[in-house]
């Protein structure tokens, strides 16, 4: 499966074309600012920064964000398509994929709450709504730091 | 440059490149982050948000850039003979100062108006200041993850 996933057309682009790899690491790049940079700002405010930016009109922006989501799903299942294996056998990229699933529950849950019916956002105390926006902060730094390890930690 | 401690250390301990390369993104969270939402909101978006309200967010840029100022001087301390010939560093420079010369630009011809006027839509500037914003850092994100392929 692996194998076969790096003798794709679409991993060949991206091993063998000059610019094929650079250009889907700088669209890594890209989606990471737009996805974490976008995620920690609304966070930082649902934990009471910029008391002035009223919460439900954030959703907008959150759309922005899912849409740098969607660029690294896309972008990443490129690179891990291009090394497979090496990806496969990568700690740091375990433990990121993993960060990465806790992640999106933790903006599935979030957005639930502070962009749903007024009657459910009642509902969930506001301990509860920051709990999430710190871990949420935590996880998203944490997906950041494997990442970049992958390059650093056995990686053939 | 290359000779120094600073530099020996930054290149010679194994743990320290990828510590602050990581912290450089980080700080890049930070100040494009920021810069998204404020620049979007500028821009037209949210518009049920003041722009006033959004201005909290300028000072998380400062921060971010700070954090990158110091990382990013370390990396050119470690190698400058590598960073300085290289053409990607060069441009992602350029780019660097044109976007600070826009928000500078933005300092002069936009702040003022939205502090004194606090749910004034933005003007037909301010949005052009705000979307050559995003695409100057949006640029240097991409010319910086380019410096290893350009040498």
């Amino acid at each position: 499966m692996l194998d076969w996933l790096e003798s794709t057309d679409l991993a060949r682009m991206v091993q063998e074309s000059i610019w094929g790899y650079p250009i889907v690491l700088s669209g890594h790049a890209v989606g990471m600012a737009i996805l974490v940079g976008i995620v920690l700002m609304i966070n930082f405010r649902v934990l009471g920064f910029a008391p002035g930016v009223p919460i439900l009109p954030l959703k907008a922006l959150f759309r922005v964000a899912l849409l740098g989501l969607l660029i690294n799903v896309v972008s990443g299942t490129m690179l891990f398509m291009a090394s497979a294996n090496s990806f496969y056998e990568s700690n740091p990229f375990r433990i990121k994929v993993i960060l990465l699933i806790t992640g999106g529950i933790l903006l599935v849950l979030l957005s639930r709450r502070i962009f749903g019916p007024a009657d459910s956002a009642q509902k969930t105390s506001q301990a509860a709504v920051k709990s999430i926006a710190a871990l949420s902060i935590a996880v998203w730094i944490g997906v950041i730091v494997a990442g970049r390890l992958i390059a650093y930690w056995d990686f053939y | 440059m290359e000779g120094s401690r600073l530099a020996r250390f930054v290149l010679e301990t194994a743990w320290v490149f990828p510590a602050l390369e990581t912290l450089h993104f980080f700080g890049l969270i930070l100040l494009i982050g920021s810069m998204y939402v404020v620049d979007l909101r500028f821009m037209g978006l949210a518009r049920r948000i003041p722009l006033k309200a959004v201005l909290p967010f300028i000072p998380v840029s400062m921060a971010g850039f700070g954090i990158n100022l110091v990382t990013g001087t370390l990396f050119l301390f470690s190698d400058p003979s590598r960073y300085y010939s290289n053409f990607a560093f060069r441009l992602k420079m350029l780019a660097i100062l044109l976007a600070g010369l826009n928000a500078i630009w933005f300092k002069i011809a936009v702040h003022a108006d939205i502090l004194s006027d606090t749910n004034a839509d933005p003007r037909t500037l301010a949005r052009w200041i705000a979307g050559l914003s995003m695409l100057l850092w949006t640029t240097v994100i991409v010319l910086g993850r380019m410096i290893p392929y350009l040498e």
